[in-house]
């Protein structure tokens, strides 16, 4: 660690008084019941760290990594200690010490190459559909069975949406699409709702089709270093962008863009200007829509039957982004919504990026709470606004779940064809 | 020291999954929210009465102390291992075994969460009122260990005042059962109560019987703010003769309102002396005319600004400024210390005034918040664990606080517990006769000095 920042790191955990409370509100200690997956415990250790009582070993890896990152313990410390730059610094230190398993080293490579992660996923979408047809039906990853994973999209969403689109008569504004990884390979209807919706609100959107993964998966596993090409570039081009605003439909790509970018920068003692700047222009595509409602044409006299849904809150939009009214506002607009709040909305669904492959055990648990509380809404929706917490529900979902897990854009997109919902074939996650 | 084959033993009682005897694990149970830590050899989580007594009889075996541990949050140090030895660990045995809404009765394990054990009987309509500001997190078999309070004790008290039964093991191993589902109950001694409050110096709690009422109806708060702290402590007098009962009744000083309002800029009267906090709860009808009456009652004793909190809502905006306390004075220093003396609730402005004369005189900033109602102050002395000159002033000024409050005819401590913190204080409350009792007390139960050593009161 640099010097000047385990000064840094070591203020902030000389804030932590042990008072627990912290405690209460993480969701991998209340699965575990041990101090050491209790966030006061991590920051107690890293405190020894720095202290020089007791060094790196394999055991302090595995209880810093038994972490979802989900910044729970933040918003509820009195004290006001940053958990996420404590961690984020320790994760760093433990890349640097023990380095990163093969697999994750060979995603990184990956998505740090957009060439190379177009080739290897034309190559997926074959080996996925041979895969699921021939072999791999009772297989899983982590708890997820491989046959609940997305389809590969059957070309990249950004090969068929580019350059400008512009809507009828006068733009009402201008606003850069990022569309992400996720939209780009995997989920094309969501990039298609946000097109059809941003279009409906007579809006220019510009989709370059040269665009960088936001690398978030990398600087949160500790890795600064491989991602910061993207960084660079994505900040450079995003900033400069003349545009109302840089929209993005996954919670993680806006997370990166709004908060770990201008840490990672400062953390590297790099220049932070441009990264502020983009801060300043993302909001997520949910913000920017929920907004302008008025100006959309929802049928006021839908006669049809209602369909119960309810939202899930990602920990990078309700935490690192303080997004959680926007998506409610649009699915209480919809007249074919009954729009029912579950039990703990705002708690971590388990996923954790590569943490429901690492710790499986630990996140079946918190998954199936998170699963509980959607059941017991009835709701035959459950709708958020980022593609792994929809991964993790979708593919944990029981083959008797009749519940469809979308993208709130995707239902706002059905709603202004004045659709009947209940007469919709949802794709249900627990279908092949 | 614990060799390999006791080790080995401990193993085998709870299994590889429970046992912790590596560095780091051991490190994370070697504190909890107070200042001084001390590290245990290994750390066991039992799930079972029966493992808890096959331990205390390998440890009662190898004389090997046993500091007993939930959720780590204790204030005065209790649940830090002092003497290496064993932290048993009591999370992990977290059934709720019965609520019954006919006796009114739940049984409980001891690493329930006070918060879920609250959630799950507000499903059937009951209440256990106890609310230590840890309810979040802290354990049932913490809160009968600790005796905890909590706002509510005003009108509730508090975790005496619902216990009925306990299971135990005692040093020995053996398993005692004290109490029963009934309210009425003189049946031998009140052993039940012995235990209620011993710090885990006497038994370990393996089960709990608690008497349960039914939930409150509705409620309502009101924020009242003073111009002068005499008349917010009139005020408070005049509340209890008006023979109202509030449920909680908690007042802010000048420092504290201040660096609540820097924080949370909820617009609260910076320039009051005094903030009162009053909480009423029971049929609509009647808290409806209680609240009209306190507020007559606060304008004529002096607030000149009065608020009602009638929706949910409203009334956790007021209960946001008494919550943001801690968090805003933890902000201003690296170290909080949060005091606990109690007094009668006349001499309460009296209390108040010694504390700000301590704070001027060892040069530290002490804000005060207290729940009034039941004269419990709570003195936050923010510091600096790292400044060693400052920690000198800070220990003197904790005990000079602890020892006027007894002075004023209250107690060391109302609801955090002696633990570490304030043992060699003890004495000086108890007195002679009161303090080799208690002993001796310690000594029937744990001959060995194994259950918890060095805690509460010292066995020479």
């Amino acid at each position: 660690m640099h010097p000047q920042e385990a000064q840094a790191t070591k203020a902030m955990v000389d804030r932590c008084n042990k008072c627990g409370l912290c405690t209460s509100a993480c969701p991998v200690y209340r699965q575990v019941l041990i101090e050491a997956a209790n966030p006061r415990g991590r920051i107690q250790l890293v405190k020894n760290y720095l202290e020089g009582n007791i060094p790196l070993t394999k055991r302090f890896r595995e209880i810093i990594l038994t972490c979802l990152l989900c910044e729970n313990c933040m918003v509820n410390c009195p004290s006001g200690v940053r958990h996420d730059q404590v961690f984020n610094a320790l994760r760093a230190e433990l890349v640097a010490t023990y380095g990163l398993d093969w697999k994750k080293r060979l995603i990184f490579r990956l998505l740090t190459d957009e060439k190379l992660l177009r080739a290897s996923l034309v190559f997926a979408r074959l080996g996925r559909n041979w895969l699921l047809e021939k072999l791999a039906k009772g297989m899983r990853i982590g708890n997820i069975p491989v046959g609940k994973l997305p389809l590969v999209n059957p070309r990249p969403f950004r090969d068929r949406f580019n350059g400008v689109i512009r809507p009828d008569g006068e733009a009402q504004g201008r606003v850069f699409y990022f569309t992400g990884c996720f939209t780009n390979y995997f989920a094309e209807d969501v990039g298609k709702a946000v097109v059809n919706v941003l279009r409906k609100l007579r809006v220019e959107i510009e989709i370059p089709a040269a665009q960088d993964c936001c690398g978030i998966a990398a600087i949160l596993s500790g890795e600064g270093d491989l991602p910061l090409k993207n960084v660079q570039r994505n900040v450079s081009t995003l900033s400069r962008f003349r545009a109302d605003a840089v929209l993005v439909d996954c919670a993680t790509c806006g997370a990166a863009f709004r908060k770990e970018y201008p840490d990672l920068l400062s953390r590297k003692g790099l220049d932070t200007s441009q990264a502020e700047v983009l801060k300043g222009k993302t909001r997520d595509v949910m913000e920017y829509v929920a907004e302008r409602l008025a100006a959309l044409p929802l049928s006021v006299n839908y006669a049809g039957e209602k369909i119960r849904v309810t939202y899930h809150d990602p920990c990078h939009l309700v935490r690192a982004q303080g997004v959680s009214d926007a998506p409610r506002k649009i699915l209480r607009a919809l007249p074919q919504v009954e729009y029912v709040e579950m039990e703990e909305a705002n708690t971590c669904c388990g996923g954790g990026g590569s943490f429901q492959f690492d710790y499986p055990e630990v996140s079946k648990g918190i998954t199936e709470k998170k699963i509980g509380h959607i059941r017991a809404t009835g709701a035959r929706i459950v709708v958020t606004g980022c593609p792994g917490c929809r991964l993790t529900i979708g593919g944990n979902m029981g083959e008797r779940d009749a519940i469809a897990v979308l993208h709130p854009l995707q239902l706002l997109d059905m709603a202004l064809s004045g659709d009947d919902f209940t007469k919709l074939p949802f794709a249900l996650p627990g279908r092949l | 020291m614990l060799n390999h084959a006791v080790k080995d033993e401990f193993r085998a009682i709870v299994g590889e999954e429970r046992y912790f005897d590596n560095r780091e694990d051991l490190l994370l149970y070697s504190y909890d929210a107070f200042m001084v830590q001390g590290q245990p050899e290994a750390a066991l989580l039992p799930v079972s009465t029966e493992e808890v007594s096959r331990i205390m009889k390998v440890a009662s075996r190898e004389k090997i102390p046993v500091t007993p541990r939930g959720a780590g949050t204790n204030l005065a140090g209790g649940s830090v291992p002092t003497r290496g030895g064993i932290a048993l660990v009591f999370t992990k045995m977290n059934k709720i075994l019965e609520i019954n809404k006919v006796n009114r009765v739940a049984v409980v394990q001891p690493g329930v969460i006070n918060m879920d054990f609250q959630n799950e009987l507000a499903k059937k309509g009951l209440y256990y009122p106890p609310d230590p500001g840890s309810m979040a997190i802290s354990t049932m078999g913490g809160n009968v260990a600790e005796n905890a309070g909590g706002p509510r004790a005003v009108k509730y008290g508090v975790t005496k005042d619902y216990l009925l039964g306990l299971e135990v093991v005692l040093a020995s191993g053996e398993v005692l059962r004290t109490g029963g589902k009934t309210l009425k109950n003189v049946t031998g001694y009140n052993l039940t109560q012995l235990f209620c409050g011993s710090e885990g110096t006497l038994g370990l709690i393996t089960e709990m019987t608690f008497k349960l009422i039914p939930l409150p109806e509705t409620k309502r708060t009101l924020q009242a703010a003073y111009n002068n702290l005499s008349d917010a402590g009139r005020t408070i007098a005049r509340v209890f003769e008006s023979g109202i009962l509030p449920v909680a009744l908690e007042i802010l000083d000048k420092v504290c309102i201040n660096i609540i309002e820097d924080y949370t800029h909820l617009g609260l009267p910076r320039e009051a002396e005094a903030l009162l906090l009053i909480e009423v709860d029971g049929p609509e009808a009647a808290v409806a005319v209680q609240s009209e009456r306190l507020t007559a009652l606060c304008r004529e004793m002096g607030a000149h600004e009065v608020t009602v909190a009638v929706t949910a809502a409203e009334i956790d905006e007021i209960w946001r400024a008494r919550r943001s306390a801690y968090g805003a004075q933890a902000r201003l220093r690296p170290t909080v210390i949060a005091e606990d003396c109690t007094v009668p609730i006349g001499n309460l402005v009296a209390m108040f005034q010694e504390v700000a004369r301590i704070a001027e005189k060892h040069r530290l900033l002490i804000p005060v918040v207290a729940h009034a109602g039941d004269g419990n102050l709570h003195p936050q002395i923010l510091t600096d664990s790292n400044d060693q000159e400052e920690m000198k002033r800070v220990a003197m000024a904790m005990d000079e606080i602890s020892l006027k409050a007894v002075e004023l005819g209250g107690t060391l401590t109302g609801e955090h517990g002696i633990g570490i913190a304030k043992r060699e204080l003890l004495p000086v409350e108890l007195g002679e006769v009161a303090t080799e009792i208690t002993k001796s007390i310690k000594k029937l139960f744990d001959p060995l000095n194994i259950l918890n050593p060095d805690k509460v009161v010292l066995i020479a």
